[in-house]
């Protein structure tokens, strides 16, 4: 029988009453009894490095050398994760935006003895920027990086048409020499998820 | 249908969990049924019977005038922005384009105001409107460089402390007790909904680091600046209409704690365990055969409110909202009460399924029949007739299914679950004098017979 359970008709919150009667909208909704879900603030990785290249066209700034693909034009963006010289010689500038020495720089510089780099390459119009929320790596589990959307600032010249690359270097911590598990992920929303929020927001 | 950012507003400001109910008939949305097939006519004729009007009231003199400058300042704020922004003032189309919805929206909101609805409504629904035209300049002000985030954020330290101000000057003074405390939880609500708005700038903005995000929490400040306002104007009216005010803030404050206990400890009487089976069970209903009656959500239904009651006199307590602790008390047991009518009814053999279309007429002429009489009834008019604004829109919520997407009109789920709500209807708008009078007279006992 599908009855609410007595336990979240009781629970505080306007939420609890939603999970209490979910199942009539198909949503599975979170309970506030379980807690907040997502990343717990001790799986944040917080002393990184980061930079940001824009490529003011829809093609990519970097470009995986080792890939095979023989079309060298193709939209595909890489990611890297880069834990070794060699890795990193793989790594290929294909563009030449604004800023791409310092980019040279943060790649070169990067010592792989005690720290990971992590490439990313995102899509998004001329008027909105990529901004790097949180970077999570739990125990037993991969290094994530999570990004958002804002909007670049009001006296930014820019038309919702025109498209750009925009690049997030990540220089990690720790080594990571022999892992090739990682992932990214984002959203519109800016907003720490609310597992993260206490600790971290206003850090 | 897409939500209005009304609507938006509203659920993130709380005062859409009403509405979050009902929805449990949904959920026995099995394709096969083995319900009787009903003449879609004969049930287009039961939603076309109507819902009757209960809009929100407060029995307080609400000034026109006070309304009027409500509007007035919201469209003081929106005539000192322009419609557009241009491209050399602000080059970020983006930008540009946020501001264009933020307008359109506030100038939507200035419209609807002028929409038919109670003077406590309209004072309600200031907030929209000057929250949305807050936006708009927020916004416009931000992008040419005029407004920062740290601005509107000490803007909004001074609403908070304002809003504490007037909590600590305000007292629970009245005439008559029913008239008293359906007054002071309306002004409980809008305070609580000032420091919601407060609150919640943060947690459900959409932009981040720009100038709508200014606009936002601008919004944020002007809403809760309309709520504050609201609430001050709603106790300096009601109290200027009485000539001898004695002063319930003791009574209110111990009746709500004794009424805590008390519907505690009737809800300790229901079973503890996980799950509403084991409540239902032990009335002695086979959860099973009850999963295709009307009887079921009758019983959630019922019991969730309850429920939420509970939970409301907890919260309000936790804060020294007594009036909305009293009112909550009132939703709790008034919906105990209906539970309990509902099982004897069930048991009785009524609500195992909906026979014909006009079984559900008659359901629903009971629930208006109920609501009438409730209203009709003249010992404590004002907490009753409050109580039954938030029962009075199940029987919309009933029509609904007939309306629903989710079924045709000959459907007999949409049937089965219109029926549920208008039995809900009721027997909550049966108990509810009854519950009246236990809430009052017991603040009468509390009192010592005050101000009757």
């Amino acid at each position: 029988m599908s009855l609410p359970t007595r336990r979240q008709v009781l629970q505080a919150g306007g939420a609890s009453l939603v999970a209490a009667l979910a199942g009539c909208s198909g949503e599975v909704s979170s309970s506030s009894s379980d807690g907040p879900h997502g990343p717990t603030p001790d799986e944040l990785v917080t002393d990184y490095d980061a930079l940001t290249v824009r490529n003011e066209a829809e093609s990519a700034i970097f470009r995986d050398a080792a890939r095979e693909d023989e079309d060298t034009e193709s939209s595909y963006l890489d990611d890297f994760l880069v834990t070794t010289d060699e890795e990193r010689a793989d790594v290929e500038f294909a563009a030449e935006p604004d800023g791409i020495d310092e980019a040279r720089a943060f790649v070169d510089e990067t010592d792989f003895d005690a720290q990971t780099l992590v490439i990313t390459q995102h899509r998004t119009d001329a008027c909105h920027r990529v901004k790097l929320l949180y970077v999570t790596h739990p125990p037993d589990s991969a290094v994530h990086l999570d990004f958002c959307y804002p909007l670049r600032p009001a006296s930014v010249e820019c038309s919702v048409e025109d498209r750009h690359v925009v690049a997030s270097l990540v220089r990690l911590p720790y080594s990571s020499e022999g892992e090739s598990s990682w992932g990214h992920g984002g959203g519109s929303s800016c907003r720490l998820p609310p597992s993260l929020r206490t600790e971290t927001e206003d850090a | 249908m897409p939500r209005t950012r009304r609507d938006v507003l509203a659920s993130l400001a709380g005062v859409g969990v009403a509405g979050l109910a009902g929805c449990t008939a949904l959920n026995s949305g099995e394709s096969e049924s083995d319900d009787p097939a009903l003449d879609p006519a004969a049930l287009r004729e039961v939603m076309e019977l109507g819902s009757p009007a209960f809009p929100a009231r407060v029995p307080a003199p609400i000034a026109e005038s006070f309304l009027e400058r409500g509007r007035a300042r919201a469209r003081e704020l929106l005539d000192s922005v322009p419609e557009t922004m241009s491209p050399e003032e602000v080059p970020n189309e983006a930008v540009r384009n946020a501001y264009a919805e933020a307008y359109a929206d506030a100038a939507e909101d200035l419209e609807r105001t002028a929409v038919d609805e109670s003077p406590f409504e309209a004072l309600r629904g200031l907030r929209y409107a000057r929250g949305a035209a807050a936006m708009a300049k927020g916004t416009y002000d931000a992008a040419v460089g005029d407004l920062t985030e740290a601005d509107v954020r000490d803007q909004a330290e001074s609403v908070r402390a304002d809003i504490e101000s007037f909590q600590r000057a305000t007292r629970y003074l009245g005439d008559d007790p029913d008239r008293a405390l359906v007054v002071y939880e309306a002004v409980e609500n809008l305070v609580a909904g000032a420091v919601r708005s407060l609150d919640n700038a943060d947690e459900y903005g959409r932009y981040a680091d720009s100038a709508p995000r200014v606009g936002e929490l601008l919004d944020a400040v002007e809403s809760a600046r309309a709520s504050l306002d609201g609430a001050r104007h709603v106790r300096d009216r009601y109290l200027a209409s009485i000539a001898d005010p004695v002063d319930f803030t003791g009574p209110f404050e111990a009746t709500a704690s004794s009424l805590a206990e008390i519907i505690a400890d009737r809800l300790s009487e229901y079973p503890e365990e996980e799950g509403l089976e084991p409540v239902v069970e032990a009335e002695g209903f086979d959860t099973e055969e009850l999963e295709s009656m009307p009887a079921k959500d009758l019983l959630v239904e019922t019991f969730v409110e309850f429920g939420s009651g509970v939970r409301t006199v907890r919260e309000a307590l936790r804060s020294d909202r007594f009036a909305t602790a009293l009112v909550g008390a009132h939703t709790a047991e008034t919906h105990r009460r209906a539970f309990e009518d509902a099982v004897t009814a069930i048991k009785r053999g009524r609500y195992e399924s909906v026979e014909s279309a006009a079984a559900v007429r008659d359901a629903k002429l009971g629930a208006l029949e109920a609501l009438e009489a409730a209203r009709s009834d003249r010992s404590n008019p004002h907490l009753t007739r409050r109580a039954l604004v938030d029962i009075a829109h199940q029987i919309g919520r009933g029509d609904g299914y007939f309306r629903d997407d989710y079924y045709e009109d000959g459907d007999p789920r949409a049937a089965r679950n219109a029926l549920a709500q208008y039995a809900t209807t009721e027997f909550a708008a049966r108990e509810t004098p009854g519950a009246s009078a236990w809430v009052l007279g017991t603040l009468a006992a509390e009192s010592g017979g005050v101000g009757r």
